[in-house]
């Protein structure tokens, strides 16, 4: 039997990123690459107070600093009802604040100048009087009767921001009282930041005609327009926004800052562009983080280890403001993904978010909408629960998998996994690692008093927001998009709502495109990322991308297929139906000798176009999913810890995973080990502090720590393949998968290793002093 | 940040209490470059460049007396924004005079807000000690040289 032809560039193929031969010479375009004539440069005054009464603000001295031309205050945007703006989950922040600062870092004032030294000059010289207020830090104590209440501009009487609940409360209770084993853990998922290399900025400029262009730092370009729409009261039409290159993005670049909209003001009052481009303590101190859980999980087992039930209490910690960027109806974003690879008959979460003198938190750090907080808190507990067993947790993990057979599948919490063998990919990882072997090793090494773990974590993964019948931001319906346009010859452009920063879109759309239209990728150019010529998207987070755009992109090619069809049966002198699709090529059925290419029909598209067609070919794919993509994996870690100084050496890990149909398996590879290191760097390293007081205590990369080369260990990666049955061409979203799986697998190994201590939690980021102290105490006791 | 410490001057309490009362006398002991002057009698103001290490910058500080008990107490709170941080001090100073000398206890709490905050407590904690007490080692010779 022939084989069927192959594409250049089509899917499964390794080929190199297109857009790397830019970035490795250094030609990336960054917002801070933008150079305009006359541009001036916007510095920001910060609050030292978490919170404090504003008693007065005098920006005379900064304007007698040479170079300094404007600064903008609170008093000037609230003249022109600017000085608050709607964060993306409908609540309110200061763009500048007119009387009160709400947390440490916060913008007080713009400083514009001629050039970025100037501005820095006039960022000192601005006098601002604070009178601090009690500061409320602690989430617990911010729901507390008497705590200072931080929303009364918002007739708040507490704290409190929501409560939100799903499942069934009084099923999962009776089932957890008749369950054999309950077990109860207290779980802390600290404030992290996303620390993309490039931090956040803009360049804002107005034309002539009043039109205004804003080259910024944002994964969703088109609903930044259409939201400086609706506050500036500019016609959308009269607003560009464009992405360029962009340096990571990972969740932290979905919201807007309050330094974009000063920037805009400041261009269009000095009517000269102006940029700014935030310092890496600003990024640390004033953007928004993510993560902020206080978790309380209970779950219960049949005394032979099937699980039963899944309980959790969670408070979130949102700052001064809920300005996550969670889809309208789920203000906890997908937590409840929580039941994770197990058939639950019932369960039962609810979370409460409270205020606190922070900023902003809550935004999804590379997680798709709070899915790592989940995979940590059910991976976590299963594995407690089969120590507590005394079952192997691989064997435990087996033995409750929902099986492969069972898909679709109905959770407990109201999702439709679309597929899933989760088995599979952990009998793989097992497999890869030497996991039998790795048992005995251990239990040698106990006998000798050594210290050693191998932990486990089987997640399921939530991606591809999502259906518009469930998902929108600001009302705006989570589809996306694809413009897809062949040339005369054959060449392809197709322009996209999602904005890639640094994922590799313009070869994998490109790839996509290559399999759908029989074209080699290399002559397919991707854009994305500017709002006047890409169809309106949603933009690129949450994994969404492959499963919308890519989708889209797949559905366009396919409509211009159709009609190219048509074409080709005129071409060939058959009957269209007559003509199938078929290596890569429209052949006459049973004839495979008569066919033309797409190039050939491309041509005679635009010189000798059918009668009562229209002449050219393309097409254009809005793209609603009917269903979430559920990615999954399972990771196998094993440790090496140091009793006497608590120091955690990762001497393995294998990580297996399942994200459908692979596009480009060097991509993927690249997406997992580095979401491998930022899942490492939280259960190890990362964590943004606050004292009493309010300070950060992390406010520069000498207090954040970021694993480095030497810190990181050596990733072994590993796939299965199970594709989605509703995708267009079944694949899933792979962005994020590693960063949600990898710290529950580290976790469970240092305490799998301190299991003769009986310690059954520390919570992360695990600094060899909480892993000594908690040696040591159980020494102790 | 709880500071404390004591010293001993050969001059009388009530030397000693009006000079603590002179804000231009008082701020002129501080070893980092300065410029203060009186705003009224309960309060003052001015600019004191300083900071930690190589980390230095202008801070911007209000000063009030909150309590002056004629030659037994005075209570100041120094308020202060600089290098992006903030300063928030109240200082208790107990004169007591005995044998021609004024022995004077001083103490008080010291928030540091902002990146300064940020530098680790020893660090700060050492570099505030030195500098306060620097302050009353050069008061002292001021008051005993007049």
């Amino acid at each position: 039997m022939a084989q069927p032809e192959t594409v250049h560039g089509g899917i499964g193929q390794s080929i190199p990123r297109k857009e790397d031969a830019r970035f490795i010479r250094g030609k990336g375009n960054y917002v801070d690459d933008v150079d305009l004539p006359g541009m001036l440069f916007l510095d920001l005054v910060r609050s030292p107070y978490a919170h404090a009464k504003i008693t007065a603000l005098r920006k005379e001295k900064a304007l007698a600093v040479p170079g300094v031309l404007a600064v903008i205050t609170g008093a000037d945007l609230a003249a022109a009802k600017l000085a608050w703006m709607p964060t993306l989950m409908s609540d309110t922040q200061m763009v500048l604040p007119t009387d009160e600062v709400m947390f440490q870092g916060q913008e007080v004032a713009g400083v514009v100048a001629t050039d970025r030294y100037a501005a820095a000059d006039g960022v000192a010289a601005v006098e601002v009087d604070y009178d601090p207020l009690p500061v409320v830090v602690d989430p617990f104590k911010a729901l507390e009767p008497g705590a200072p209440v931080l929303r009364g501009d918002k007739g708040k009487k507490d704290n409190h921001i929501w409560h939100w609940e799903v499942g069934d409360k009084a099923a999962t209770e009776k089932a957890l009282k008749e369950s054999a084993v309950v077990i109860k853990e207290r779980l802390y998922i600290p404030r992290i930041h996303v620390s993309s290399i490039e931090t956040c900025g803009c360049v804002a400029q107005v034309d002539a005609m009043g039109k205004l262009t804003v080259w910024m730092t944002t994964q969703a370009p088109h609903a930044i327009r259409t939201v400086f729409a609706l506050v500036s009261g500019l016609p959308e039409n009269q607003i560009r926004i464009i992405s360029p290159d962009i340096g990571g993005g990972f969740g932290g670049k979905v919201p807007v800052y309050p330094g974009y909209v000063i920037a805009v003001v400041a261009a269009l009052t000095t009517g000269q562009p102006v940029k700014w481009v935030e310092d890496r303590t600003g990024n640390l101190t004033a953007d928004s983080f993510a993560r902020d859980y206080h978790i309380e999980a209970e779950m219960g087992a049949t005394k032979d280890g099937k699980l039963t039930a899944l309980r959790v209490k969670t408070l979130a910690d949102h700052g001064y403001t809920d300005a996550a960027a969670n889809p309208s109806k789920f203000p906890a974003g997908l937590f409840h993904i929580i039941t994770g690879s197990y058939p639950f008959a019932t369960a039962f979460v609810e979370v409460d978010a409270a205020y606190t003198n922070k900023p902003p938190g809550g935004i999804a750090y590379r997680c798709s909408f709070r899915v790592t907080e989940a995979a940590y808190t059910i991976e976590r507990l299963v594995e407690n629960m089969a120590h507590k067993l005394k079952i192997d947790p691989a064997e435990f993990r087996l033995k409750n998998f929902i099986p492969p057979e069972a898909f679709p599948f109905q959770s407990a919490l109201g999702w439709t996994y679309d597929s899933g063998n989760y088995g599979g990919a952990l009998k793989k990882a097992m497999a890869m690692i030497g996991y039998d072997e790795l048992r005995k090793e251990q239990a040698e090494k106990r006998k000798r008093g050594e210290l050693m773990g191998i932990g486990i974590s089987s997640f399921t993964e939530i991606v591809g927001a999502g259906p518009a019948k469930q998902f929108d931001i600001l009302g705006l319906k989570m589809f996306d998009s694809a413009e897809v346009r062949i040339h005369p010859t054959g060449k392809v452009i197709a322009r996209l709502g999602t904005k890639s920063q640094g994922q590799g879109h313009e070869t994998t759309y490109a790839q996509i495109l290559a399999e759908e239209l029989g074209i080699s990728s290399d002559f397919i150019s991707i854009e994305e990322g500017d709002t006047d010529t890409a169809p309106y998207g949603l933009g690129t987070y949450a994994s969404r991308s492959t499963p919308t755009s890519g989708a889209a992109a797949a559905m366009a090619a396919r409509k211009i297929r159709d009609k190219a069809a048509k074409i080709a049966a005129q071409m060939l002198e058959v009957s269209p139906d007559d003509i199938e699709w078929k290596d890569h090529k429209f052949q006459v059925k049973g004839v495979p000798d008569k066919s033309k290419t797409m190039a050939e029909v491309a041509f005679a598209a635009y010189t000798t176009p059918l009668e009562g067609m229209e002449a050219g070919l393309e097409a254009v794919d809005y793209y609603n999913p009917p269903n979430l993509t559920f990615p999954f994996g399972s990771y196998i870690c094993a440790v090496d810890v140091d009793k006497e100084t608590g120091q955690v050496k990762v001497r393995r890990f294998v990580a297996v995973d399942d994200c459908g149909v692979i596009i480009n398996p060097t991509i993927v590879d690249g997406q997992i080990q580095g979401g491998l290191t930022m899942g490492f760097a939280p259960a190890m390293m990362e964590e943004i502090p606050y004292d009493a007081d309010g300070n950060n205590r992390a406010g520069s990369f000498l207090e954040y720590l970021l694993p480095t080369a030497v810190e990181t260990p050596k990733w072994e990666t590993g796939k299965t393949t199970t594709p989605s049955p509703h995708h267009p061409f079944g694949a899933k979203g792979v962005g994020e998968s590693a960063t949600v799986g990898a710290p529950a697998a580290i976790v469970n190994a240092v305490l799998d290793a301190l299991e003769p201590y009986g310690v059954t939690n520390i919570d992360i980021p695990l600094s060899a002093h909480k892993v000594w102290k908690a040696i040591h105490s159980k020494d102790a006791a | 940040m709880h500071i404390e410490g004591d010293f001993r001057v050969r001059a009388t309490a009530s030397r000693v209490y009006a000079f603590f009362l002179d804000p231009v006398a008082f701020t002129d002991c501080l070893d980092d470059p300065h410029e203060f002057h009186a705003v009224d009698a309960d309060h003052f103001e001015g600019t004191v460049t300083t900071g930690v290490a190589f980390i230095r910058g202008t801070f911007r500080v209000r000063g009030s007396y909150l309590v002056k008990t004629p030659t037994s107490a005075i209570r100041v709170r120094l308020q202060g924004t600089g290098l992006g941080s903030g300063l928030d001090a109240e200082l208790d100073l107990a004169l007591a005079e005995a044998a021609g000398e004024t022995s004077l206890h001083w103490g008080g709490e010291v928030r540091l807000s902002g990146p300064i905050a940020a530098l680790g407590e020893r660090m700060v904690r050492g570099t505030t000690e030195k500098k306060v007490a620097g302050l009353f080692e050069n008061a002292r010779r001021k008051l005993e040289g007049a």
